[in-house]
């Protein structure tokens, strides 16, 4: 692990989808380690493209992304755990073998923690996935996610479509399982519910990123909470 | 890593094809249980006939299903893996993309030699059965005259072309094996290709499909004249030296590594340099 780099670092960071859609503008950005951060912006800012060049599932059109100062590879995949917007898992496998996946592929992935996080929720290990609701899925790619003991958890809208009691038992897992040195990059525009446990924010609009500031300082700064800035700023 | 991808992908491609190979199995011996009975011999009514025919045609299709399912899990395991939601498992797994294009191809790679073994023996499991109960000789004697015509054959092959058979069979062994990375080859780029599309990839794919097919069949061509009309009208095939022979097989299997490279790098590039999962 080089400490001495930034966690990840985006350098006039570009996308234009088909020739002329610009997403992500020139971004700079450094995320730094230790730290909760709230990826905010309204539906089309570029959030969930930024997340996805981090990850290296899209190709940037200019500007570069750095994981601990190497480009998205095989060693970056190692320290990033990431949960996407959508339900990735294969139809055909069942819960079980997922996570054994996980527990192959990943060093920091942790079983039984898995498994206990199975076990809270009633999900049994033998279901198969093709038989589980869309909500399930989510939980248990969360269960997938937080198992890990990356350096950086990215996890994008991770309490969009939930109803209110599973958006706390997100929040609540999200708290209790990840470790204190990584860094979480929070991507949501529901802001009100995560407010409380961000350090830092971001607002990205039109694939920019216009703020980046300790939460607390928002605060005092404007005198409202994260979540009533967020409405003034991007009103319609 | 690799070898666990190769775990990975075995376990999620065997069913199908398994499943198929048994139902290939079942019909199979179906087919050889009527010539080890009296069934050829009733009188022939509407049922014999319907139950003959149907077994006849039960077999020709899963002969050809477990070939189509081999070719369908290795083309559809690739596009669903890796340019649909499945993507956002694969490419984040901490992997080579190098490995995660090898362990797909070696899986497909030995399911088809599976296949086409298994496809052989259920062939020729029928035919020694139908043969010895037609020209009413034992399976014992069928395979002893099979084995004494296949080996006139390969002597006289081994005379006219004065090649040991061993090095004979090992050279056309790694050409077939060459030729059949290159069809798996051919269809992970073209579906790598239709990547490149905006919109319609998998329309892409098909388009660089028939584009690619057209290149690589009129470069045959142009590079095949010269070397049949070397063959046509400069030699009797059997005045062609071993090493002749050997010189022909081993640029053959150069052409067939060069094109598999080629089609390797098309893929490592596009999912390495060009990816953009929806």
């Amino acid at each position: 692990m080089n400490l001495s780099k930034p966690l990840v670092e985006l350098q006039g960071l570009t996308k234009i989808y088909n020739g002329s859609k610009l997403a992500v503008n020139q971004m700079n950005l450094i995320i730094p380690r230790g730290r909760i951060i709230g990826l905010l912006g309204p539906n089309g800012s570029g959030k969930t493209t930024m997340i996805k060049m981090i990850n290296g599932l899209l190709t940037p059109t200019n500007g570069s992304v750095l994981i601990n100062g190497e480009p998205p590879g095989p060693a970056s995949k190692a320290v990033i755990s990431y949960l996407p917007e959508r339900t990735y898992l294969p139809a055909g496998m069942k819960v079980r073998d997922i996570i054994s996946l996980f527990a192959q592929f990943y060093q920091d992935f942790s079983i039984e923690r898995a498994y206990n996080m199975l076990q809270m929720l009633s999900i049994p290990p033998t279901a198969q996935l093709k038989t589980l609701s869309k909500g399930t899925k989510e939980k248990i790619q969360l269960i997938l996610v937080m198992s890990r003991q990356a350096q950086l958890y990215i996890l994008d809208e991770p309490i969009a479509g939930v109803d209110p009691a599973a958006r706390d038992y997100i929040l609540h897992t999200i708290m209790t399982n990840y470790n204190h040195q990584s860094s979480i990059l929070l991507s949501t525009h529901l802001i009100s519910d995560i407010e409380g446990i961000l350090d830092e924010v971001i607002f990205i609009r039109y694939g920019q990123a216009i703020m980046h500031a300790p939460a607390d300082a928002v605060r005092r700064a404007h005198g409202k909470s994260v979540d009533a800035y967020f409405r003034e700023v991007f009103a319609c | 890593m690799l070898k666990k991808l190769i775990k990975q992908e075995w376990k999620s491609f065997f069913p199908a094809p398994t499943i198929t190979m048994i139902i290939l199995a079942v019909v199979t011996l179906i087919m050889m249980s009527t010539f080890m009975t009296s069934f050829w011999e009733q009188d022939s009514n509407i049922f014999v006939d319907l139950f003959a025919s149907l077994t006849v045609l039960t077999y020709i299709i899963c002969l050809a299903a477990l070939s189509l399912c081999v070719t369908l899990c290795t083309v559809i395991r690739f596009y669903k893996n890796f340019f649909t939601d499945e993507g956002y498992l694969m490419f984040t797994l901490p992997v080579k993309t190098s490995d995660l294009i090898l362990s797909k191809t070696l899986v497909a790679v030995i399911w088809r030699l599976i296949s086409f073994l298994f496809i052989i023996l259920s062939v020729f499991g029928i035919a020694s059965v139908g043969v010895s109960y037609l020209s009413d000789t034992s399976i014992v004697q069928f395979f002893k005259e099979f084995t004494d015509m296949f080996g006139e054959l390969f002597s006289e092959m081994q005379t006219s072309m004065s090649i040991p058979l061993p090095l004979l069979f090992f050279w056309l062994l790694l050409i077939g094996i060459s030729t059949c990375v290159f069809d798996i080859l051919f269809f992970y780029a073209c579906i790598c290709l239709g990547q490149l599309w905006s919109r319609h990839k998998i329309g892409g794919a098909v388009i660089a499909y028939f584009a690619l097919r057209f290149i690589f069949r009129f470069f045959r061509q142009i590079f095949a004249i010269p070397f049949s009309d070397t063959l046509y009208y400069n030699y009797d095939l059997e005045n062609i030296s071993a090493g002749t022979w050997i010189l022909g097989m081993f640029i053959t299997l150069l052409i067939m590594c060069g094109l598999c490279v080629a089609l390797y790098c098309i893929c490592h590039f596009i999912m390495n340099r060009k990816l953009n999962l929806d």
